[in-house]
């Protein structure tokens, strides 16, 4: 029987009624693949991207201090987990958040290992530092005890355009750093003083936590392989992920399974996650002026 | 008055059989469609598969369960994809595009001509001999044993 040739408005219609269905059905499966229930007694938290408080958006991922927080805190009130892995993937952050997620690791009465991976560097070195044991490739990229800050200055751009900017401020210091007039000797005094601070504190922390006197720790700012940071003392084992859960089974001897713990996503963000980019590399080649790559 | 009638061009359709590269064609679009709108949902489940393949290679790799039965749900889809467009509309969406029509409307000829998707042997031999039989022969074996044509519509003035 000869099949008569249907509108082109049915064919349409058809034709997305048959996509939808088969979407539908393919995402209600999928879930179902998806929703494996994993087990295991050691969590692996991942700290992958920039080091954050909260994710300002944008296509580049994040890790957020709130969320990495919240499954630490998971990883220490259930009692079926006996030690905790950190996945750093990271160049480095926000201080404060840096230091938040320090405190919970130090918080977490749980055997707790470092796994760096290709960059722990900055305030990824801050939490892996905060964590039992830090384990780190040989060729890693680690340290970069130091703290930066940069803004870019429009005064002159203004002034070549004509362009007054009218300063009205109650407070001489109210405005120290605003990018439409240029930075006075006392004011970058003013904010290299503060810089000092937080440099102090992250020494001392680096110090407490590795067993370091503060004059031991390499604060100059200088980054380091994952060898030389074993040498000065940064790193107690070069290797990976094998050489993390073996530590981790050397203190507690229990067999060691791992379970990822994951963030919670919405559906949007889901979709968003798909657009972004995971690859530290992009925060790293501004903040770091060479990363050994082997492409 | 006898007005003779008059005789204006009349269009008509020649129909034969579609060639390959028109089928060819038809075909990307469809895979390239399914790519878009449902491989998506399973892009996490194949996500360590495909880390597994640049370590070790499509030869030596091996599947979890998971990944198999993700496998088989989406080989079903996209079977089902290509027989119930072609059973309900004698067309997928790439055929449209490419005016290619399956002249049959018999649900079980449309299920033959497309298990050349089965994953399995000896119908992934299919993918061999099937396109050399549409470039030679103009017609594949698959389509002779379902006893179906893929036809190629092409609308002219008569």
């Amino acid at each position: 029987m000869k099949k008569q040739a249907l509108p082109w408005k049915t064919k349409i219609l058809v034709s997305i009624a048959i996509l939808l269905g088969l979407l539908f059905v393919g995402t209600v499966i999928a879930a179902l693949f998806g929703n494996e229930i994993e087990t295991g007694n050691v969590a692996v938290v991942q700290i992958i991207g920039p080091i954050m408080s909260t994710d300002p958006g944008g296509f580049v991922a994040v890790a957020t201090s709130t969320n990495i927080v919240e499954q630490l805190e998971k990883a220490r009130d259930d009692d079926s987990i006996i030690g905790v892995i950190l996945e750093i993937n990271s160049p480095g952050g926000s201080a404060v958040a840096s230091d938040e997620i320090a405190q919970a690791v130090k918080g977490l009465n749980k055997t707790s290992v470092a796994w760096i991976r290709e960059v722990g560097a900055s305030g990824g070195y801050w939490i892996a530092s905060a964590t039992d044991h830090v384990v780190a490739n040989r060729m890693s990229v680690t340290g970069s005890i130091g703290v930066i800050s940069s803004y870019l200055s429009f005064e002159e751009f203004l002034d070549d355009w004509n362009v007054t900017h009218n300063r009205l401020v109650a407070g001489d210091n109210k405005d120290v750093g605003s990018p439409f007039q240029r930075l006075q000797r006392s004011e970058r005094a003013f904010l290299e003083e503060k810089l000092d601070r937080v440099h102090e504190f992250f020494i001392a922390e680096i110090a407490e936590n590795r067993n370091l006197s503060v004059e031991d720790v390499p604060s100059d700012g200088s980054f380091f392989l994952g060898i030389e940071a074993y040498n000065l003392g940064l790193v107690d084992e070069l290797g990976g992920k094998e050489e993390a859960e073996n530590h981790i089974w050397r203190v507690t001897n229990t067999t060691v399974e791992t379970i990822t713990y994951t963030e919670e996503q919405g559906f949007l963000e889901t979709l968003l996650g798909a657009f972004r980019e995971e690859e530290p590399m992009a925060q790293i080649k501004t903040e770091l002026p060479f990363v050994p790559m082997l492409r | 008055m006898n007005y003779k009638k008059l005789l204006t061009p009349r269009t008509g359709t020649i129909k034969h059989n579609a060639s390959f590269l028109r089928r060819f064609v038809a075909f990307i679009i469809d895979i390239l469609i399914l790519d878009l709108f449902i491989t998506i949902p399973f892009t996490p489940v194949f996500a360590q598969l495909l880390s597994r393949v640049e370590t070790t290679g499509f030869l030596a790799l091996t599947y979890t369960n998971k990944e198999l039965g993700a496998m088989i749900v989406l080989f079903l889809i996209v079977y089902t994809y290509f027989v119930l467009f072609e059973y309900l509309l004698g067309q997928t969406i790439g055929m449209m595009l490419l005016s290619i029509r399956v002249q049959s409307s018999n649900l079980w000829r449309h299920a033959v001509r497309n298990c050349y998707f089965i994953p399995a042997f000896p119908f992934v031999l299919f993918w061999v001999i099937e396109p050399l039989s549409i470039l030679f022969m103009r017609r594949g074996i698959l389509e002779q044993l379902s006893n179906t044509r893929t036809l190629y519509e092409r609308k002219v003035l008569i």
